[in-house]
């Protein structure tokens, strides 16, 4: 049986939506948290309330390839900067690990004798300073890495944006695929692709073209999808001068024809 | 998310795949820049990479929903002193149920399900939900009577419910 009258739990479904004022939001939940009737009604409309976010899920037009691909690559490396920071931190504490016994040995060896413990921290010394050497070889060396890791992914970064600017370019004529699009400007296209799987060792995609009047379809470019499956492709030639585009998976090398089902074959009509 | 926790970047990345249209498209709604709902959108699955247990059960669009919408009143926030109302995360509730029950559902059945509301239960949820203003702030808008504005919210929602279970259930 209800403890609360209609007009309670009208209010427990404003909390649900999230339209009271802070403070009376912040009262409601602390006696939602305790009454098991709020709780049953709060509950219900809640998850139904979160669901009407649903409503604006964008679709189509309204986050088109391109920009789903940028921002998509965006934070993809944002997760890799993230991850990049881990094996500094990793060293560090090796280092720190190293360094703690040589300071006990240091210790206990110092009460033998001022003379002896002269002898054993010179030694002691040594060892430690080449350890620390080592480290700092180590941690230079993996700054290096990153350092190079940063620099590649700059220079990807401003070919992406070169690309993206000449994909949104006024003008443009965009042809769908199932996991991208052909991005056409006046005298090239890009096919940008999506989801590619990674291939294995000795094959790669490569990309073919039918010019219009012709029967055979001619090689392009072969390529390989970046770690997030994502991958641009030029086509140096104007969209009204060729019939169809395709994709398929072939030997590293290329071919001179496909041989495998290709991918996929887009028309340009 | 298991799978994520274990820093499994494919798995956050079906992860994204799967949501970032509902995330965009919120904060996109909510704030009406490009700029800043990729912002948001970057920052909410960055702290799903980061942060992976913030996410315990239930219904993971339902929680990426409310999330994406707090985030946005945030930056409205920033902006303003706009955006008053905040769906709370951490009020325990019992819902595996309910959460079976939506577990498949979709923009389309939303917006088939909003539509079937009448527009004046309809209205007040979307302002609140996207606006981010208070049920006092709805009233003067609409210029509806406070009391009319809660009935109709608890109504809506109610008959929201049902439609969802239908859709799912058809």
């Amino acid at each position: 049986m209800n403890t609360h009258d209609d007009e309670h739990f009208d209010t427990v479904a404003l909390l649900a939506l999230g339209v009271l004022p802070a403070r009376e939001a912040e009262e409601l939940a602390k006696h939602v948290a305790i009454c098991a009737d709020c709780r049953l009604v709060y509950a219900s409309l809640r998850l139904t309330s979160d669901l009407v976010g649903y409503q604006e899920e964008a679709l189509g037009e309204k986050f088109d390839e391109v920009s789903r691909f940028r921002l998509k690559t965006r934070v993809l490396k944002a997760i890799r900067s993230a991850e990049a920071i881990e094996p500094i931190a990793a060293s560090s504490n090796g280092r720190a690990a190293t360094q703690s016994p040589e300071v006990a040995v240091r210790r206990r060896y110092l009460s033998w004798g001022l003379a002896f413990a002269a002898i054993m921290i010179a030694a002691i010394d040594t060892i430690s300073n080449t350890s620390l050497r080592a480290d700092n070889d180590r941690l230079v060396a993996v700054a290096n890495q990153q350092a190079s890791v940063a620099a590649a992914d700059a220079t990807q970064a401003r070919e992406l944006d070169r690309r993206l600017a000449e994909l949104v370019a006024p003008g443009a004529k965009r042809f769908g695929l199932s996991r991208g699009e052909i991005v056409a400007s006046s005298d090239r296209m890009v096919i940008a692709l999506r989801n590619l799987p990674a291939l294995p060792a000795g094959k790669k995609y490569q990309a073919w073209t039918r010019k219009r009047g012709a029967k055979k379809m001619t090689p392009g470019a072969l390529f390989s999808p970046d770690a997030a499956g994502i991958a641009f492709v030029d086509i140096p030639y104007a969209a009204t001068s060729i019939a169809a585009v395709a994709v398929s998976v072939e030997p590293a090398s290329g071919s001179k024809a496909p041989t495998s089902k290709p991918t996929f074959v887009r028309t340009l009509t | 998310m298991a799978r994520i926790r274990e820093r499994d970047t494919l798995a956050f990345e079906v992860v994204y795949d799967a949501y970032h249209r509902l995330v965009y498209g919120i904060a996109l709604k909510m704030l009406g820049d490009v700029m800043a709902a990729e912002d948001v959108t970057q920052s909410i699955f960055l702290k799903i990479w980061n942060q992976p247990d913030a996410f315990s059960s239930g219904n993971f669009g339902a929680w990426i929903s409310r999330v994406a919408r707090n985030r946005s009143l945030d930056v409205l926030r920033s902006r303003s002193l706009r955006g008053e109302g905040e769906i709370p995360l951490d009020i325990p509730i019992d819902g595996a149920l309910d959460e079976a029950v939506f577990a498949r559902i979709d923009g389309d059945r939303v917006r088939d399900a909003l539509r079937s509301l009448p527009i004046e239960q309809r209205a007040p949820i979307e302002l609140g939900f996207f606006g981010g203003i208070t049920h006092e702030e709805i009233a003067r808008r609409t210029a509806t009577p406070l009391g009319t504005v809660k009935t109709r919210i608890r109504a809506g929602l109610r008959k929201l419910r049902t439609a969802l279970e239908g859709s799912t259930v058809a």
